[in-house]
């Protein structure tokens, strides 16, 4: 038996299952994988020039192709991302989706606090950085399309989600979808919330990897929710584990929220569905509907 | 049969069930009845030092309802209900200041009246939250703007100078450019008061969790519930498309240790007089199947 490597999501449950041992109690072997957690995809050239950042056309989706269902060729067995990415991942067969429980963060929408924008509506033509293909491009058109045509929606490819907090800080983009942890430092570093873009995640796993050691995570994870639940002041210092070091000086976690949840919930055929074709009538990718597998074959139950 | 009376509490999954027809699916007869009117803030007001455990002491009309896990724990402890084992909630809740407070940490909340509910969710969350930062000693707490919407308009009005507030409210303060000084997300638990029959109760919480479910996938569709149970005052006002979800349903158990652990943690910090805390046995506390 191999250890399961796992990738963390910049969430409290990993951290506090490890501390509590629920993994262990369970009888997994596992690894948590900090490393591929800080994956920054700006350099300080870009953040400090006079010019716009680049695009970064490449994101969580990819990561997931990279990777045969690891989140990057470098990353863990198991994973998390938002669950339109692995929903669409699973569809075309790059990883398995886990059918049993889902995640979702509070994410939102931020402007400096200074910004001229205090409506959505006052977010047309401005551009929002998103990471491709991650959760915080669809939430986004998720939420802006409440307020805005498609034409005035106008998204910039900044990157992972630390990397839109380097951008958004050094003011090279004048808006920012971000989730969890990134929305509460930008919070306290006086950014204004303009929309909510809460979202589901999901989790991932590629074929190879059993699913029972699998589920046995998440029932560590759900474990850990309960203890979140009850008093999440004795846990939020675990933010600062995913968190990189050059922003740990900028905040005090006590004062962040909870951040992601892990929702022991079924992702049902109707969920993967709908969403499947809320991602296509968008023409979010490459390759239509009828191109992959059927339910029963890209998520585990 | 009698109805099967609910009392809603500002969250949206009720409002989604009875849309979509999962009341119904269940065949559930049912009422909404609220607990407090949400038509007008002063609604909410209902007496200086009078807050959620003083309206279980005096008897909800109703079946289920819902308040802080806190003050159900000490109520159900009492025997002013059970206290619904089955799952819990729990709410993004938040101490706010005006954009141009001074307050600029938690630390300089020191001696500043924050508005809160006595005995209710924003009371023990806020010294949960600000014990961190300094003595329980030093915590000013106000309990003179009654609940929830009477605060929350009591604060947008300059009555006081710092609030304590969940969901709606929360998402309220934020569209009005008030500064959250930290978050204060706390459980809350569901009470089941008069004698409904054990299968309605479930029909009902099977009926939430779809709603449950819907929410979380497309919050955008619903958030424009928050206006059923809304002080009329402020609707022109609300945005709600630029809310979050709020209060959500975690249908996880409400197990014994947790009930140990509130009951200790609420008795410690003497929020209740000892000789008022009940009985504190959680299987006599609860409805529904008992968890370890």
């Amino acid at each position: 038996m191999s250890k399961l490597v796992i990738q963390p999501h910049g969430r409290l449950n990993d951290w506090v299952a490890d501390e509590k041992g629920y993994f262990r109690d369970l009888g997994l072997d596992y690894e948590i994988n900090l490393a591929s957690a800080e994956r920054n995809t700006q350099t300080v050239a870009d953040l400090q020039g006079a010019g716009p950042i680049p695009d970064i056309v490449a994101g969580a989706f990819e990561s997931y192709r990279e990777g045969n269902g690891r989140k990057g060729g470098d990353a863990g067995d198991v994973s998390c991302a938002c669950h339109w990415t692995v929903n669409q991942a699973a569809k075309v067969n790059d990883g398995i989706m886990w059918g049993k429980a889902y995640s979702v963060c509070e994410a939102a929408i931020v402007v400096p606090g200074d910004s001229a924008v205090t409506r959505p509506e006052d977010l047309a033509g401005v551009e929002v950085a998103v990471g491709y293909h991650s959760g915080s491009h669809y939430s986004a058109i998720q939420a802006l399309e409440v307020f805005l045509p498609t034409d005035d929606i106008k998204l910039k490819l900044a990157g992972t989600a630390w990397s839109r907090v380097d951008s958004a800080l050094a003011r090279k983009v004048p808006a920012a979808n971000v989730f969890g942890p990134q929305l509460y430092l930008l919070e306290q570093q006086g950014f204004r919330r303009i929309v909510s873009t809460t979202f589901m995640m999901a989790f991932m796993f590629p074929a190879h990897v059993a699913a029972q050691d699998v589920e046995k995570y998440i029932q560590g994870l759900v474990r850990a929710q309960s203890d979140i639940d009850l008093q999440p002041e004795r846990y939020k210092h675990y933010f600062l584990k995913d968190m990189p070091a050059r922003f740990h000086s900028l905040i005090d976690v006590r004062r962040f929220g909870v951040g992601e949840r892990v929702v022991p919930q079924t992702y049902s055929q109707l969920i993967f569905e709908t969403t499947q074709a809320w991602m296509h009538e968008r023409k979010l990718f490459d390759v239509g509907p009828e191109i992959g597998v059927s339910y029963a074959q890209a998520v585990s139950h | 049969m009698e109805k099967f009376v609910v009392a809603p509490h500002f969250r949206l999954h009720e409002w989604v069930a009875e849309e979509k027809g999962y009341f119904a699916a269940e065949g559930l007869d049912y009422e909404f009845r609220e607990t407090m009117d949400s038509k007008a803030s002063q609604g909410h007001h209902i007496g200086n030092g009078v807050g959620a455990y003083q309206t279980f002491e005096k008897g909800r009309e109703c079946n289920v309802s819902g308040a802080c896990h806190w003050t159900v724990n000490v109520a159900a402890s009492n025997g002013h209900g059970k206290l619904f084992a089955e799952c819990y909630s729990v709410s993004p809740a938040g101490i706010f200041v005006p954009q141009d407070s001074k307050v600029k940490t938690p630390a300089d909340l020191k001696g500043v009246p924050i508005s809160v509910g006595f005995q209710s969710g924003s009371h023990y969350a806020t010294i949960q939250a600000l014990e961190q930062y300094m003595p329980i000693t030093d915590v000013e707490l106000s309990f003179n703007d009654g609940l929830l919407f009477a605060r929350m308009e009591a604060f947008i009005d300059g009555k006081t100078p710092a609030v304590s507030a969940f969901s709606g409210p929360y998402y309220f303060l934020e569209q009005l450019g008030y500064r959250k000084v930290m978050d204060t997300t706390f459980m809350m638990a569901s009470m089941i008061t008069g004698d409904p029959d054990p299968q309605d109760v479930q029909k009902f919480f099977r009926a939430l969790r779809r709603a449950q479910h819907d929410i979380d996938l497309r919050p955008d569709l619903y958030t424009h519930y928050y206006k059923k149970e809304f002080p009329e005052r402020f609707h022109s006002v609300m945005d709600t498309r630029r809310w979050g979800p709020g209060e959500r349903i975690v249908f996880e158990p409400y197990s014994k240790e947790i009930y140990d652990e509130t009951f200790r943690w609420v008795g410690e910090r003497e929020i209740f007089k000892n000789a008022s805390m009940g009985h504190g046995i959680y299987e006599e506390a609860i409805f529904g199947v008992a968890a370890e």
